[in-house]
């Protein structure tokens, strides 16, 4: 029996992890164990006799906790607390403490047994775990950007945080315990889109979304959602995390952007159309004008070509003076054929620099008062030689007199002009030219009847360096008609061409009587 | 083959004047104001010019459809024919017409009386 009880004896003594001693109903230690010595610090000579209460905190002492616990124990047979304990060098740790009354076979008390571990490391790692979970908490209910929450299983709301808050509308005490499709608009709803982003996250673990959302107020925002499935130890889904950004913003900024970059491209394109129609148009104009140079070094080399014959044959005759064809009928005809070619040169020069000067807008008018009746006599005259040459008969159909101010000059230029065309183009038939006042205005009409203008050249031919591509062996600048409306309008009127192939042409000419400022 | 020679040309100055200084030259000048007309003299005269001067750009019958014309007879193809001209690609015309010789307008009369005596003596 003794043997027992040394052996249970040393068993006390050589546990390590707890403090166990005894102690006699006054408090007073009367045993002490390896453990008590590692964890409180005294050795056993040193506490033996001592009372129970060095172990605890002056302000413990003061309010008689050690002897509240004795009696505690010894009432109810047992006392166990956790608390902070002092240990031999004055530091504090945090022990848990159970102290049992011990009793004879009559029942009275002989002292008490306590036990005592030391909980300091777990105490610490405990503050620091709340702790840490009291600041992710802060932390993750003062989020104001995102909408930080976390659903149940079953997708009603468990948590809100202030980002949510200030998202979605809701306060808390609102939307916890609701089913989540309360952000979504209502068509999302009907087609299922809660359960699918769930059951998604659930399945891979997270589910992403861009979409429309649904604020308390009703208004829409464009969401950028995050959802995660919450799993417990055994992998079974206990919740879900929801993280939920507000890129309204973005998204209208990226919109505007795409817009604007589609209308960059489509103004892109259309302004390189633009640049191949204007290539286009330069290109065409380069060729007008080659065309046109060919034209006029030809125009130029004609009447040059009996001049230079007739000046030539002449110096010849000189030489020789007693040549038999040196006579006066000759001599007539070179002179007179000279006079002509100059005239010629004269006048295709005359063309030239008219069509520069209206290039410059530098057309400028001259009005005097005047009689159109009689200038149209006069040029008939100066052309009879020409009009007789070509087979033609012109007829006049005139009122008395159409008396108006205009310029004399640039008038005459335009029905010798006209008259010309006439002549030109009139295959030897019969031209009527017809004078008369209409309001108040001039009308005149040059009417021949030879080849015609077909009605898709009926304004090519009023542009500079146009003539009709298939009248290209009867000679001329292509700038009469160019010239001829240019004056007229000038002079405020305007002219028209009526005609078709074959059947003769009819230019209409109308200038206001009185003087034209605009 | 006699000292004819015909002038086809439309310009009536250039006509007259060619005929006056061949003419000058004694030479016997038959004009025509186009191709067509021209044809039409090779078709009437008893005997056939020693040389042609046609114009290129006239009115009707031209000078590269005169020469179409003129080489489908055995006959008028034989004889010696020059394209005149002030046009600036007056060589490539000829050759495309089947000219073997052009003259380009303004010319001297030298450069003309040189041609005419080659061909007409």
């Amino acid at each position: 029996m003794i043997a027992a009880e040394e052996k249970f004896s040393l068993l006390v003594d050589s546990v390590r992890d707890y403090g166990i001693f005894l102690i006699d109903p006054e408090g007073f230690i009367v045993s002490w164990n390896t453990g008590a010595e590692r964890i409180n610090g005294y050795r056993a000579e040193e506490v033996i006799g001592k009372h129970f209460s060095i172990f605890y905190l002056p302000e413990d002492v003061a309010r008689n906790h050690p002897q509240n616990e004795l009696e505690i124990a010894a009432k109810e047979g047992r006392y166990e607390e956790e608390g902070w304990r002092l240990r031999k060098n004055g530091t504090k740790f945090w022990s848990n403490v159970v102290i049992n009354p011990m009793r004879d076979k009559n029942n009275h008390l002989v002292g008490f047994a306590k036990v005592t571990r030391d909980l300091s490391e777990r105490k610490v790692s405990e503050e620091r775990l709340r702790e840490s979970e009291e600041r992710a908490r802060k932390m993750f209910e003062g989020v104001k950007d995102y909408s930080l929450i976390m659903l149940n299983a079953d997708g009603t709301v468990a948590t809100w945080n202030e980002g949510a808050r200030r998202i979605k509308g809701y306060e808390p005490n609102e939307i916890i315990g609701k089913y989540f499709a309360i952000f979504y608009p209502e068509q999302d709803v009907q087609m299922g889109k809660c359960e699918y982003e769930l059951k998604e996250a659930s399945e891979t673990g997270r589910f992403e979304d861009e979409g429309w959302r649904v604020r308390k107020d009703g208004t829409k925002f464009w969401a950028s959602v995050l959802i995660t499935a919450i799993r417990n130890d055994h992998g079974k889904v206990i919740g879900f995390s929801k993280v939920t950004r507000d890129i309204t913003d973005k998204k209208r900024a990226e919109d505007l952007l795409k817009m604007a970059y589609a209308n960059l491209e489509k103004r892109v394109e259309e302004r390189t159309q633009q640049l191949i129609e204007t290539n286009k148009q330069l290109q065409e104009a380069v060729r007008v004008r080659d065309e046109f140079l060919s034209i006029a070094s030809h125009e130029l080399r004609t009447p040059l070509t009996p001049l230079k014959m007739q000046i030539q044959s002449l110096m010849k005759m000189i030489q020789k003076s007693t040549s038999p064809n040196f006579n006066d009928e000759r001599v007539k005809r070179m002179s007179q054929t000279c006079e002509r070619s100059v005239s010629r040169l004269n006048s295709l020069l005359d063309n030239l620099l008219d069509v520069s000067r209206i290039n410059l807008g530098k057309l400028s008018l001259t009005y005097e008062t005047f009689d159109l009746v009689e200038l149209i006599k006069n040029i008939l005259d100066r052309y009879e030689h020409e009009i007789v040459s070509t087979g033609s008969t012109v007829t006049l159909e005139n009122e008395k007199t159409v008396i108006g101010t205009f310029d004399h000059i640039r008038l005459e230029q335009v029905f010798a002009n006209l008259l010309q065309n006439a002549l030109k183009y009139g295959s030897g038939k019969p031209i009527t030219v017809r004078i008369y006042k209409q309001d108040n205005f001039a009308i005149l009409l040059f009417q021949d009847l030879g080849i015609g203008i077909p009605k898709e050249e009926h304004e090519r031919i009023f542009k500079r360096f146009e003539r009709i591509e298939s009248n290209t062996n009867i000679g001329g600048l292509g700038l009469g008609l160019f010239i001829t409306r240019q004056i007229v309008e000038a002079h405020g009127g305007s002219i028209a061409v009526d005609s078709k192939p074959g059947m003769g042409t009819t230019f209409t000419v109308r200038i206001p009587l009185t003087r034209f400022s605009n | 083959m006699g000292k004819s020679i015909l002038v086809i040309e439309d310009d009536k100055e250039i006509r007259q004047t060619l005929v006056d200084v061949l003419e000058d030259e004694g030479y016997e000048v038959y004009s025509a104001e186009n191709g067509e007309e021209g044809l039409k003299l090779l078709n009437e005269v008893s005997e056939l010019p020693c040389l042609i001067i046609v114009d290129l750009m006239m009115p009707v019958l031209d000078g590269v459809g005169f020469r179409k014309e003129q080489i489908k007879s055995i006959k008028f193809s034989a004889v010696p024919t020059v394209l005149f001209s002030a046009n600036g690609q007056i060589s490539q015309k000829a050759l495309t017409a089947g000219y073997s010789e052009y003259i380009r307008k303004p010319i001297d009369l030298e450069q003309l009386f040189e041609i005419t005596q080659r061909y007409c003596g």
